[in-house]
């Protein structure tokens, strides 16, 4: 694999578990909240559909687990030293 | 064994720093035997299933159907609600508990026979195999230059593709939007924004997974890859090669192999392994069984199925590679029912009862009650006090409920007006309800129990409120 490969390897190793991750978190926050209750108490002039609630709960989510992949992968990565690039 | 003669499948990676040597494509030879066929009837039936299902109806409900719009899931006939989702949550414990229970039992079963980039994949073969041709003539496609043929071939097999992963992509959305009404939506090109792009997203992903990365997915993607071995022991059935049988491998000419059958008794010099290389020529992952059990491995037994092909026409027995126990190949007896898969089965045994009777036993109706949030207690001219409550409702059972509301409570307390609906079937309702106790019967806080009958009298549901009274009148 060529170092556009290792990139690749390292991005999928952060976007994948937080996508399956945040997929998780949404199906068992929206078992137990309903979206609409949801648009009610925060923005009750907007008008929501669930579809619209579920798509955004999930980016949300996705958000939140890909940062913090990525905060790890960032914590793994060998510290440069001595002026050395990666 | 003559080891140090072996030759080690070793390559220098070319420069450029890169740490990271290209993954050799796999050309996976296609096999026959009683285990392809066994995981051929299983993608029969997985995909069956899968592609079936959504277009099947049972009194107008479609069978299988995850309606997020509305919040209820039907499942071959029954309705689940939000308030059902810890059975959900007791399937899916109840999945991994399977997973561990199989993979103690016959290892990595899931992956070579069940799991789905397995069974797309397998797919995604046949129809490369219908357009390219077989293991040779692939690989000698790849080589050539680019020229019309190949750019003819490789159209058409990803026009197949591609094809098949949007029929996948559209039977997967139709688990969450009726199916037919979704073929319509397709065929008059109005399809909805999130439709859309959920078929092609999953159609995109079939496509990537099973059609290109393959095994990689296995390989680099999946996590079960990585912890299953925790699950393994000694006794646990694994696809093995019988290195005290095979080795030393080697070739031999045509008049040895005639020999080997009848020649027992006579010093071998040469194991049973004639090294042709059939159990790595059909591995879907490339892997060299023979080196021993690997984390690449996903158990699909073609190099079993392979070998056993192979020793069939050099008249030696079966089973050079086969189902065995690392205990086996170490000569104790062979224990695949042991404490560990008794106590995996009992639990989970346990566990399907438990779903099952939380499925039988789901209550038909929900009753929640709600105080009045702006009073807590309204006094009367004359000292009667009343509280408002409003009983929320949802008649989760497939037919039409008539129902009445009354207090359970040793408090002389009684219903205003007469509290009474008729809920349709899965509708939710509002039902204001107001309690009155008579001038100085009830003080301070005091739990009530709201009763929910049906027009026979019978009891459907109940629900804890309070009723609030001043502590002196």
């Amino acid at each position: 694999m060529t170092m556009r490969g290792a990139s690749v390897r390292w991005l999928g190793a952060i976007l994948w578990p937080s996508f399956f991750a945040a997929g998780v978190a949404t199906m068992v926050f929206f078992a137990v909240v309903d979206p609409l209750d949801l648009a009610t108490i925060t923005w009750p002039r907007v008008a929501f559909s669930r579809e619209l609630g579920y798509s955004i709960g999930f980016f949300m989510f996705w958000l939140c687990t890909a940062s913090a992949s990525l905060f790890t992968a960032l914590l793994l990565r060998a510290p440069a030293r001595d002026g050395a690039t990666r | 064994m003559n080891a140090g003669s072996r030759k080690i499948d070793v390559r220098v990676v070319d420069g450029g720093g890169a740490l990271y040597a290209k993954q050799p494509k796999v050309y996976p030879r296609e096999t026959d035997g009683r285990f392809q066929r066994l995981r051929i009837a299983a993608v029969f039936w997985l995909l069956g299933m899968f592609y079936a299902f959504p277009w099947i109806s049972i009194g107008g409900q479609q069978l299988v159907l995850f309606d997020l719009p509305a919040r209820r899931f039907h499942v071959f006939g029954l309705t689940f609600w939000p308030q059902d989702f810890y059975l959900l949550t007791l399937l899916l414990v109840i999945a991994a508990l399977s997973l561990f229970f199989f993979t103690a039992l016959a290892g990595r079963l899931w992956c070579g026979y069940a799991c789905p980039q397995t069974v797309w994949t397998e797919v995604f073969l046949w129809i490369e195999r219908r357009i390219e041709g077989d293991r040779n003539a692939r690989m000698r496609l790849d080589k050539d230059p680019w020229n019309r043929a190949k750019l003819v071939r490789k159209t058409a097999k990803h026009a197949a593709w591609v094809v098949f992963a949007l029929w996948t992509g559209f039977t997967f959305v139709g688990f969450f939007t009726p199916i037919r009404e979704l073929g319509a939506e397709v065929a008059q090109w109005r399809l909805g924004g999130w439709e859309a792009f959920w078929i092609v997203f999953y159609s995109f992903a079939t496509w990537g997974n099973a059609g290109l990365l393959r095994e990689q997915v296995c390989k680099y993607m999946c996590p079960y890859a990585r912890f299953q071995s925790a699950m393994f022991d000694r006794d646990t059935l694994v696809i093995s090669y019988d290195v005290a049988r095979g080795e030393p491998r080697g070739h031999r000419s045509r008049a040895q192999l005639r020999s080997v059958g009848v020649a027992v008794s006579a010093p071998k010099t040469l194991g049973d392994c004639i090294d042709c290389r059939a159990c790595v020529q059909v591995c879907p992952t490339g892997i060299d069984i023979r080196e021993g059990l690997q984390i690449d491995c996903i158990a699909c037994a073609a190099c079993i199925d392979a070998c056993d092909d192979v020793m069939d026409r050099v008249g030696l027995a079966r089973g050079l590679i086969r189902y065995t126990t690392e205990n086996e190949l170490a000569g104790t007896p062979r224990q695949i029912l042991r404490p560990r898969v008794y106590a995996y089965a009992a639990l989970l045994c346990a566990l399907v009862a438990a779903f099952a009777w939380g499925v039988v036993a789901r209550a038909p109706l929900i009753a929640e009650v709600l105080h009045d949030r702006n009073a807590l207690f309204r006094p009367l001219a004359g000292g009667a006090i009343e509280n408002s409550y409003a009983v929320k409702l949802a008649n989760k059972s497939d037919h039409a409920v008539a129902l009445s509301l009354r207090p359970d409570t040793p408090l002389a307390l009684h219903a205003i007006g007469n509290a009474s609906v008729l809920l349709d079937p899965g509708e939710v309702f509002s039902l204001p309800l107001t309690l009155r106790a008579e001038p100085g019967a009830v003080r301070g806080r005091n739990p009530v129990a709201i009763v929910v009958v049906a027009a026979d009298g019978s009891e459907l549901a109940r629900a804890k409120a309070q009723f609030f009274a001043p502590e002196t009148p």
